[in-house]
């Protein structure tokens, strides 16, 4: 497993996908932590396709969202229908009832569709006319969005934004990384070739083999200090909640998980820093006014240089 | 007078030398420690918040001689140790406990920008 988990799925996905190792391992960190991830970048750097790839590879249920501005709760979550033959409302369940979300250009649904996303992200389930129905598990949103757009979209408010355990920010491939890419997509660029790499009764397994990884003590003290760090960073008006740091732990227990341990050591927390905190961390205006601050995920990066880590 | 001189100098080298060498070590964490406290002398340039692995990849790349194949499959062991519970490995240790001793005696490698790791 583990390891090899991770070759087999990077090894389909390099079938449609080149290049993006980085992002595939991200993004199975985070299924393995059993959060959502927000892809981010500009048209074009096959976040979709990735995402669709991935999804194929895990083998589960998988179903896709094009938001758009005037789009309804109800066509995310499903709806009551009238039954004729019984005379009563049946619930229609919407593309969330799913394992694997993609919800596509999710900065252009209107806040009352992204508000109707939050509770299925956060408590995996959806309310519809004051009914409550439960999300299948495994549950996963991998949203996308062009951080280039301004018209016509709602970016999304910070608390949604806590809600992502990771952002992963997809930018242009390499000269040589993008030739190969020509080449190989010069026919269909078909994830219909992709295949499941990882049955149900492993995934099960795998999950709970993640929460077994040990996470000492001292790792935790050094969590807290770049939480505390970050909270005291004069260039941020907003460090990082407990609820980040959570996240940060799952992810640092997947990744050694992935690496074939059963320990979190100070690189797995390093490794997963920037995509965990970059997204939830806010500027202060003042630093940005004068130059001294423009990219958060720097910010985490200059923290982890001072910050020392148990040795 | 001259040759001396020279001779005088080549004894203290020598004594400082002896001064720094090699410490014995009962076990990887306490050679490790060496290491923590030889890298605070030797090369204080590197980052605070390097992890081991971090400060392995910094010295090999300055040039510190090392069998750095041998001394990432300690560290593995010592990270079982330190953060996974399993005992404290002795192997590697002298390995360990060597780096530490080159880095203090200052004859090995350059720090970044001429800085050269190397004990006052």
């Amino acid at each position: 497993m583990d390891m090899d988990l991770r070759e087999r799925v990077s090894e389909q996905i390099s079938n449609v996908v080149i290049g993006r190792e980085k992002e595939v391992k991200l993004l199975l960190v985070s299924f393995l932590a059993g959060g959502h991830v927000l892809l981010e970048g500009v048209p074009g750097v096959s976040k979709t396709v990735l995402a669709k790839s991935f999804a194929r590879c895990m083998g589960i249920d998988f179903k896709r969202i094009q938001f758009t501005p005037d789009m309804l709760p109800m066509d995310m979550v499903g709806g009551f229908v009238f039954n004729m033959k019984d005379r009563v409302f049946d619930f229609r369940k919407g593309p969330v009832f799913t394992n694997i979300l993609l919800a596509d250009e999710i900065n252009r649904a209107p806040p009352k569709v992204q508000s109707a996303l939050l509770e299925a992200m956060q408590e995996f389930q959806v309310t519809v006319e004051g009914q409550t129905e439960t999300l299948p598990r495994p549950f996963m949103v991998i949203a996308t969005q062009n951080p280039q757009e301004f018209h016509g979209v709602y970016p999304l408010p910070e608390n949604q934004l806590d809600r992502f355990l990771m952002r992963i920010e997809m930018s242009y491939p390499d000269l040589a990384t993008e030739s190969a890419l020509i080449k190989r997509n010069l026919g269909d660029m078909d994830t219909g070739q992709i295949k499941a790499v990882v049955s149900a009764a492993e995934l099960v397994k795998v999950l709970e083999d993640v929460q077994k990884v040990k996470v000492s003590d001292e790792i935790i003290g050094y969590l807290a200090t770049i939480a505390k760090e970050s909270r005291a960073e004069a260039r941020l008006s907003l460090g990082a909640s407990p609820r980040a740091m959570v996240h940060m732990t799952h992810c640092a227990r997947a990744l050694a998980f992935l690496e074939g341990r059963d320990y979190v050591t100070p690189e797995d927390v390093k490794q997963v820093a920037v995509e965990v905190l970059g997204h939830r961390l806010k500027l202060d205006q003042s630093a940005v006014l004068v130059g001294k601050a423009s990219d958060p995920g720097q910010i985490v990066r200059e923290i982890l240089t001072r910050v020392k880590p148990p040795r | 007078m001259g040759d001396a001189a020279v001779l005088a100098a080549a004894v203290a080298g020598v004594l400082a030398l002896r001064g720094v060498r090699a410490r014995k070590v009962e076990n990887l964490a306490e050679a490790f420690g060496t290491l923590e406290r030889s890298i605070a002398v030797g090369a204080p340039w590197l980052p605070q918040g390097s992890t081991w692995g971090e400060t392995f990849e910094r010295l090999k790349g300055e040039g510190v001689e090392a069998d750095w194949s041998k001394m990432r499959e300690t560290l593995k062991a010592y990270e079982a140790f330190r953060f996974g519970g399993r005992p404290d490995p002795v192997e590697g240790k002298e390995e360990v406990a060597g780096l530490a001793t080159r880095i203090q005696r200052g004859v090995v490698g350059h720090g970044p920008k001429g800085k050269s790791i190397r004990a006052d």
